[in-house]
Order: structure tokens, then C-alpha cells, then sequence
């Protein structure tokens, strides 16, 4: 038996790394799946986000496995076109089980006194308030069916402080804030929201992340690796694991946690 | 008049180190103090104790602040001794307003070579000690509706610390002590808060140098760069956070682990 058999999960920043591995990791389980990503550049974030075509070569994985998939372009930091992705997935596969909240940026990077406003802004809209659309947007058809999974991505970030990346840092403890005063609200909904706090994970933005520090790919591997007990990065499908584990049966009492996922970088 | 001025404080590991330090600072601000230690070696740590001469110097600096001092030799992890402890400060002064539960021991090896005697000799001194004066304290405050207690924890309370496993447990369970205590004496107005402290200079560092076979200096020098400032944390800093805790202007805060660390948790 599947873990995510007739489920449906709705994830967002599908196109690539963490959220990619969710998707094509959630269908491999028996999970269809409703997919969101920005599709378009932003421009005061570095580097580039994912697009249409990488959300489309996620759909496609995720049709390998047999399973049904709604791709659609979603801004979360637009309120409405989140609505509309929900709108959308509902009409499409008629119930949302599980939301992951995904969809981040980690850039531009800077010291606290040197980040512009605008930087700052667009950090917390995206990293901490397109979690909460996300929320808003399925929290009343899950209170509704008295069910549901809600699995926001936060970081060790959420944990600890990060130098030169004191937005993200406080967007990403938001998100642990967010998650824990949410679990409250929905227990007696029979929803669970959990967080998950990956370490540094093999990925499209890790590797922008190094580029912003003037680091190549293999400086940038080693570099963060050190930062881990395990010296070594992890995998998105690490992550994907954790989420499957909180999304499934086996989940089912789990609630309000902040877990981390980081080789052990919050206990070096 | 100073801000301990008619209190009674019992300060556990009271004759050197970060106990004597907070003896004296109480004191200096008006309170009378119960001095509380040991005064002898145990079979583990390796390192010496403190002796009965360090328990008279730590009463004969109070008493050059002006303040009482009563010196109390006693073993915190016998039921017996800590409850007659008790008794006799009560004897003495009538009253005790804060309780500072500081005594504590380490020593340096991987898990795996700990051995028994070891493992229970800290939790013992360092988590058992804490639970049991408290147990026999804080009837007398409930009666009083009035106390302040502030156990010592460490950093190594919130976080591992390679080759100190039986402490960092230990350390754990006072965190987990201090906040159970909070919630049950609340009802009772009694704060109970822990502190953190990072690496002290303190005669437990320097026994825990002893033990491996180097410097007080050369284990600074191994553990300041944990800190963000990185230097070496005086006794009189761990002090000043107790004192915060134990006043009128801490009255809301409990159940707090407050760091005393440079730090060391945020890096």
C-alpha cells in the first residue's frame, strides 16, 4: 500500500529542487498533485526562479507515474492567484488532503545594515507571507472535511541566525511562529501543521546562494556541507521523506513541530 | 538601602568559583547568606573540591560587606544532610527568600568510556542536588508566598557538548526542572528561573584542565572561540544575571533559561 493513496497535495514552488522531489515523491506514493510556481523572474532577487518550462518538466514526471497533475503558474505574493490555485485544484481533483508550502527565495543576501527596504520586503512577503496565503487558501476546505496536513518548509534558518541573511533568518522563524499559533487553531479541526527546517540541500537555489557569496559550485558544495555534522548535503528527497512521513497515517499525532531536517547543523 | 536589603539567600557551591561570587554580590546589595558547599572531595570529579577553608574565606567576605554569614557544610545529594541543612538556616535566620542552587561538578570523557560511577556522581551533584534542597525550600516559601529561585544550568542545557555527556544531560534535566518548578510554585508567587552560563573561569574549568593534563589557560583558549565575543566569562557576569533574576525587577520573568554565554548558543 501507497503512504499517499488517494490523496491529493497541493505544492508550491514546484518547477525544481525541493519542490520538484514533493511532487514527483508524493505521485510515487499514489498522490495526484497541484502544482504552483512563479514562472517568471523577480527583479530584485538575483538570480533566476523557476519557469514555466522546468513546472512543465515537473508535471511531466509526475505523470510517469501514473498519477493526475494541475501545473499552473501561482505568485504567492499575490492572495488571489494562490485563491485561484486552490479555486482551480479543487474543481479539478475535488478535495486538497495536504499543502506544502514550499515556494521560497534566498536572495539577495547582505548584512542587516546594508539590506535595502525593498529587499527586506519582498524576503518576508515571499518566504513568510506566501506561507500564510497558503494557509488562508486551504485552511477553510480543510476545517470544513475536518482533515488535512499542512507542511510549511521553514529552515535551520528558523532556528538560528545566519549572518548576512538576517531576512531570511527572521522570515524563516516566522514561518516556526506561523506554524506553531496554526497548529493551535486547527487541532480541533483535526488538521495537523507542521514545519520542516531542511540544512543545506542540493539544489537550483543553493547553488545561486553560493553564487551571491562569490563561491563556484564545488566551493560552494564543500562550504555548506562543513557547516553539517554529517559532513555532507543533503538531498531534496531527504526533505521529501519528512514531508511524506508527516503527510501520511504514520503522522497523524504530530503537530506543532519544527523539525529539522539538517545533518545535524543545528547541534554542531 | 540595597535592592536584598532583609532578604536571607541560600547559595548552593557556595565556597569559590561562581557560589562564592554571588555570595558576596548579594551581600554587598544587603542580603544575609547561608553558604552552603561540600567543603570535601568526592570520589569523581577527579579534580579537588573545595575545603573548609574556602567556605570560611566565602563567609568572611560577606561579613566584610556588613552582612550575616553562616556557613553550611553539607552533601546536596543526601536527603538527610540537605533537610538538616535546611533546618539550621531556618534556625539561624528564620526565613529564606532565594534559593540559588549553584553546586556543581564535571569531568572530560567520550560517552562510551564514562563510567557508572561517573555518569550517576553527576547527575547526582548536578540535577539531583537541585530537585532535593528545592524540595525542602520551597514548603517554607509556599507557606510565605514569596521565594526566588534560580538554578545553575549551562549552555550545555540547550545544546551537546562533546565529551561531557553525563553533564549535558544533566544540564538538560535542570532546564526541565527549572520549568516544571515555575509552573508548580506560580500559584505560590515563586519565580524559578535557570541561568546558562558559557565557559567560566571558575575552579570547575580549571579542575576539568587538571583532569586532561593542561592549563586553566589552555582550555580557554579551546573553548573561547564558542563564543561570539571570544573571550573567557567572568564569575561576576553569571553574578550579575543571577541578581537580575533574584530582584523586584524580574518579578514577571519565570521559567526563563537565561544565556550567560558570549554568545555561544546564537553562533
Amino acid at each position: 500500500m501507497k503512504k499517499l493513496e488517494g490523496k491529493v497535495a497541493l505544492i508550491t514552488g514546484a518547477a525544481r529542487g525541493q519542490g520538484r522531489s514533493h511532487a514527483v515523491c508524493f505521485a510515487a506514493e499514489g498522490a495526484d498533485v497541484i502544482l504552483g510556481d512563479i514562472c517568471q523572474d523577480i527583479p530584485g532577487v538575483p538570480y533566476a526562479l523557476g519557469s514555466q518550462a522546468e513546472l512543465e518538466e515537473t508535471a511531466h514526471l509526475v505523470t510517469q507515474t501514473g498519477q493526475r497533475v494541475l501545473a499552473l503558474p501561482c505568485d504567492v505574493r499575490d492572495e488571489a492567484a494562490v485563491q485561484n490555485l486552490v479555486r482551480l485544484g479543487l474543481a479539478e481533483f475535488g478535495k486538497i488532503d495536504i499543502l506544502v508550502n514550499n515556494a521560497g527565495i534566498g536572495g539577495p543576501i547582505g548584512t542587516t545594515w546594508d539590506l535595502s527596504e525593498a529587499a527586506w520586503r519582498e524576503m518576508l512577503d515571499i518566504n513568510l507571507m506566501g506561507v500564510w496565503r497558503g494557509c488562508k487558501a486551504v485552511a477553510p476546505h480543510m476545517i470544513e472535511r475536518q482533515s488535512g496536513r499542512i507542511i510549511n518548509i521553514s529552515s535551520a534558518a528558523g532556528l538560528k541566525g545566519i549572518g548576512l541573511m538576517s531576512h531570511y533568518a527572521a522570515a524563516k522563524h516566522g514561518v516556526i511562529g506561523l506554524t506553531r499559533s496554526l497548529a493551535i487553531e486547527l487541532a480541533p479541526h483535526k488538521v495537523t501543521v507542521n514545519a520542516i527546517c531542511p540544512g543545506s540541500v542540493d539544489t537550483p537555489l543553493l547553488k545561486a546562494e553560493g553564487a551571491l557569496y562569490g563561491m563556484d559550485w564545488e566551493t560552494t558544495q564543500r562550504t555548506f556541507a562543513s557547516y553539517h555534522l554529517l559532513p555532507t548535503l543533503l538531498d531534496s528527497q531527504d526533505i521529501s521523506e519528512a514531508c511524506i512521513w508527516l503527510a501520511s497515517e504514520a503522522g497523524r499525532f504530530v503537530t506543532g513541530l519544527a523539525l529539522p531536517i539538517d545533518a545535524g547543523f543545528l547541534q554542531k | 538601602m540595597g535592592r536584598f536589603t532583609g532578604k536571607v539567600a541560600l547559595v548552593t557551591g557556595a565556597a569559590r568559583g561562581q557560589g562564592r561570587s554571588h555570595c558576596v554580590a548579594l551581600a554587598q546589595e544587603g542580603a544575609s547568606i547561608a553558604a552552603l558547599d561540600i567543603a570535601a572531595d568526592l570520589p569523581y570529579p577527579r579534580y579537588a573540591l573545595s575545603r573548609p577553608e574556602d567556605l570560611e574565606q566565602t563567609c568572611k567576605l560577606v561579613e566584610a560587606t556588613g552582612q550575616c554569614a553562616l556557613a553550611v557544610q553539607a552533601n546536596v545529594c543526601i536527603a538527610a544532610e540537605v533537610k538538616a541543612a535546611i533546618d539550621s538556616v531556618l534556625h539561624e535566620y528564620g526565613q529564606i527568600d532565594i534559593l540559588l542552587n549553584n553546586a556543581g561538578i564535571g569531568g572530560v570523557a567520550p560517552f562510551w568510556e564514562l563510567t557508572e560511577e561517573q555518569w550517576d556522581s553527576v547527575l547526582s551533584v548536578n540535577l539531583k542536588g537541585p530537585w532535593l534542597i528545592s524540595k525542602y525550600v520551597a514548603p517554607h516559601m509556599m507557606a510565605r508566598q514569596y521565594g526566588k529561585i534560580v538554578n545553575t544550568a549551562s549552555v550545555s542545557g540547550l545544546r551537546g557538548w562533546a565529551n561531557l555527556a553525563h553533564y549535558a544531560a544533566a544540564k538538560h534535566g535542570v532546564v526541565g526542572l527549572t520549568r516544571t518548578m515555575a509552573i508548580e510554585l506560580a500559584p505560590y508567587r515563586i519565580n524559578v528561573n535557570c541561568v546558562l552560563p558559557g565557559s567560566v573561569n571558575s575552579p570547575m574549568l580549571a579542575g576539568m584542565a587538571e583532569e586532561l593534563g593542561v592549563t586553566p589557560e589552555d582550555i580557554h583558549s579551546t573553548f573561547v572561540p564558542n563564543h561570539l565575543f571570544p573571550e573567557i566569562i567572568e564569575a561576576q557576569d553569571v553574578t550579575n544575571a543571577v541578581l537580575f533574576l533574584v530582584s523586584e525587577e524580574a518579578r514577571y520573568v519565570t521559567g526563563h533559561a537565561l544565556a550567560v554565554d558570549a554568545g555561544w548558543l546564537t553562533k
